[in-house]
């Protein structure tokens, strides 16, 4: 119990400091940077311990597509739905923290919808990045 | 446990990046600092290391006994997306190239045991050429295989005469392969 307290005094911690002015230009500026490094479309083998491969790929992804709600498609990459509860949202966001280990060629957003709205996970990137997700896709673009 | 697990989360995704209009936001654009070690292709002319491995249908295949042929060595993984893009291309270019002297060897760096879901995916994807269970040993001759895919291409005389680090296009495959197959005819 009172690990939950810490972790939220610093969750409304962080959020005070994400209000600041400064942060989104420095936010932008980490992008610049990170767009300057490109990598090759690449999947890293040694990201992920075969445990956690494991997991990532047998496990969490058949969970998280079956929780999936919709899907909506956008110029760079798709956009998924899902329930915004807590469980799902922990799956979800474990997911997409090996995914970016493993497949660093996605950017990846998690957002919470105001109003009681659905939690949307966004995958987008540079040119191509939307053609490799139509690879694996059928699972994951059906609606 | 699993509410510390959830509030942690939280705590990730609202440092970085929370709006009062849009709701709790998440986003992930940074590359990791490995990334920017990734090394270059290279068109370097060395020796290919030979190696030996069990190839999907039983077999042990050596690289050199495949001297004289122009050879492809494609490392790759069932979980790789961009290896599964590369992959119909290279059982096309298999058909189109095998007669003309070329030699596809698709060396799988899967987790050991995992020689089935090869066997299902090579089926599923129709794979024309010979498939081989990898390991880091022989990864570690070609510099290791941290990022996949990655191919080689070899000569006739065995060398390595050119190597390419994650997803390539078609074409680009289609000139190499013709390139190999007209050098040293």
């Amino acid at each position: 119990m009172k690990n939950i307290v810490i972790t939220i005094v610093l969750a409304f911690g962080s959020m005070i400091i994400s209000l600041l002015p400064g942060r989104a230009l420095a936010q932008a500026s980490k992008t610049d940077a990170a767009a300057q490094h490109e990598s090759p479309f690449v999947c890293d083998r040694l990201a992920l311990t075969p445990d956690i491969r494991k997991r990532h790929f047998d496990d969490l992804e058949p969970k998280i597509r079956a929780l999936k709600t919709g899907v909506r498609e956008l110029p760079d990459g798709y956009e998924f739905s899902f329930p915004a509860d807590q469980t799902t949202f922990a799956l979800v966001a474990e997911w997409v923290i090996q995914e970016r280990l493993c497949c660093p060629f996605f950017d990846i957003d998690l957002r919470l919808e105001r109003e009681g709205g659905p939690l949307w996970m966004r995958l987008t990137g540079r040119p191509g990045t939307k053609d490799f997700m139509k690879v694996d896709g059928k699972a994951w673009l059906k609606q | 446990m699993k509410a510390a697990l959830i509030a942690a989360s939280l705590v990730v995704a609202v440092h970085f990046g929370y709006s009062p209009h849009d709701g709790a936001h998440l986003s992930i654009r940074g590359r990791t600092e490995a990334l920017k070690q990734i090394p270059a292709a290279s068109s370097e002319k060395k020796p290919a290391p030979d190696f030996v491995l069990k190839s999907l249908d039983g077999p042990m295949l050596r690289l050199s006994d495949f001297r004289g042929k122009a050879v492809l060595v494609n490392f790759w993984a069932t979980w790789c997306t961009p290896c599964k893009v590369e992959m119909p291309w290279l059982v096309e270019l298999y058909r189109q190239y095998h007669a003309a002297g070329l030699e596809i060897l698709g060396v799988s760096l899967d987790d050991a045991g995992e020689e089935a879901r090869i066997a299902e995916f090579v089926k599923k994807h129709k794979v024309n050429y010979p498939i081989l269970i990898g390991n880091d040993a022989v990864a570690g001759f070609y510099g290791g295989v941290r990022y996949l895919p990655q191919t080689f291409f070899i000569d006739r005389q065995g060398n390595i005469v050119r190597s390419s680090l994650g997803f390539r296009s078609k074409e680009d495959f289609d000139g190499s392969i013709k390139q190999l197959l007209s050098e040293n005819h």
